[in-house]
């Protein structure tokens, strides 16, 4: 089974994210005060270490209850 | 106080820069330069406040080279800024000069034969048989796609991936059709489920030299 453009769209966002996250230039000494709430991120963000075919299911069905309650 | 974006190289102002509601600004220090946004103060991350940063960033990498920075780096004030510039002159003029023209693309492919991750069923020699077969299965995936990827990519990483394999290669921007036509011709032989490219994005798995490069030395 192939993914449409949709899902594959949504596939490299999630790449995206995991990478501004746990990729890109490390900064360690005195000068970095923090890193902000990063992990409160990170557990939204739990899925993307899953497969590309659920990380693009989770990202459809997070839309639906978004729809669902957001009107 | 700042939230770091990216480094660049100084004398390419990358203005203007996209961001809803908020100004960026550039400070530069020698040969580098510094995107960067004054923060009153942190506020919570959320998913909108990471989904615009990458947008910057993936807008900043059309513009210039960029070594992008890890979300949610602040700096207390842009002295300190110069200072981190000053201080990282030669290891970022360097990483920069490698990544120009370069840019992210990660490859899935997928794993199903990972093996059991807890006896179910069978013998406890079955299954440590069963996932001894999926650790060699992973191994020749592995291998065969590096050797796929290495004539079209100039360095790649691993990243943390279940039940697929999930690899950054750092591409020529101009030629990323090549890495994705040779992929699939690969995948497509082999007869799996067909692998997915993403990409391009702002070279954020290579923003610094491999461990068996540092060994090395320059």
């Amino acid at each position: 089974m192939s993914l449409q453009p949709g899902e594959r769209r949504d596939v490299g966002l999630a790449d995206l994210l995991d990478r501004l996250i746990d990729g890109g230039v490390v900064l360690t000494g005195d000068v970095m005060l923090s890193v902000a709430d990063v992990d409160l991120v990170y557990i939204g963000l739990r899925l993307v270490v899953a497969p590309a075919r659920i990380v693009s299911e989770s990202i459809r069905g997070a839309r639906s209850v978004e729809g669902e309650h957001g009107g | 106080m700042i939230l770091l974006y990216a480094i660049i190289p100084a004398g390419q102002p990358p203005a203007p820069m996209w961001k809803p509601g908020a100004e960026l600004r550039v400070v530069a220090h020698g040969t580098l330069a510094a995107v960067y946004e004054e923060l009153e103060s942190t506020r919570a991350a959320s998913i909108q406040e990471l989904t615009d940063y990458g947008a910057v960033l993936t807008d900043l990498m059309q513009r210039c080279p960029l070594l992008p920075v890890r979300f949610g780096t602040v700096l207390d004030s842009v002295e300190d800024l110069r200072e981190l510039l000053s201080s990282r002159q030669d290891e970022w003029a360097e990483r920069l000069s490698r990544i120009a023209g370069n840019v992210e693309v990660i490859v899935h492919v997928p794993d199903s034969g990972a093996g059991p991750n807890r006896p179910e069923t069978g013998s406890g020699r079955d299954y440590l048989l069963a996932r001894v077969a999926a650790h060699k299965r992973r191994q020749r995936l592995q291998e065969e796609l590096l050797s796929v990827v290495e004539a079209h990519c100039l360095e790649s990483r691993w990243l943390r991936g279940v039940d697929e394999l999930r690899l950054a290669c750092l591409v020529p921007a101009v030629a990323t059709d090549p890495l994705r036509r040779a992929v699939e011709a690969w995948a497509g032989a082999q007869g799996g489920a067909a692998p997915i490219l993403t990409g391009p994005h702002p070279v954020l798995s290579f923003t610094e030299r491999r461990q068996d490069e540092l060994a090395a030395g320059p």
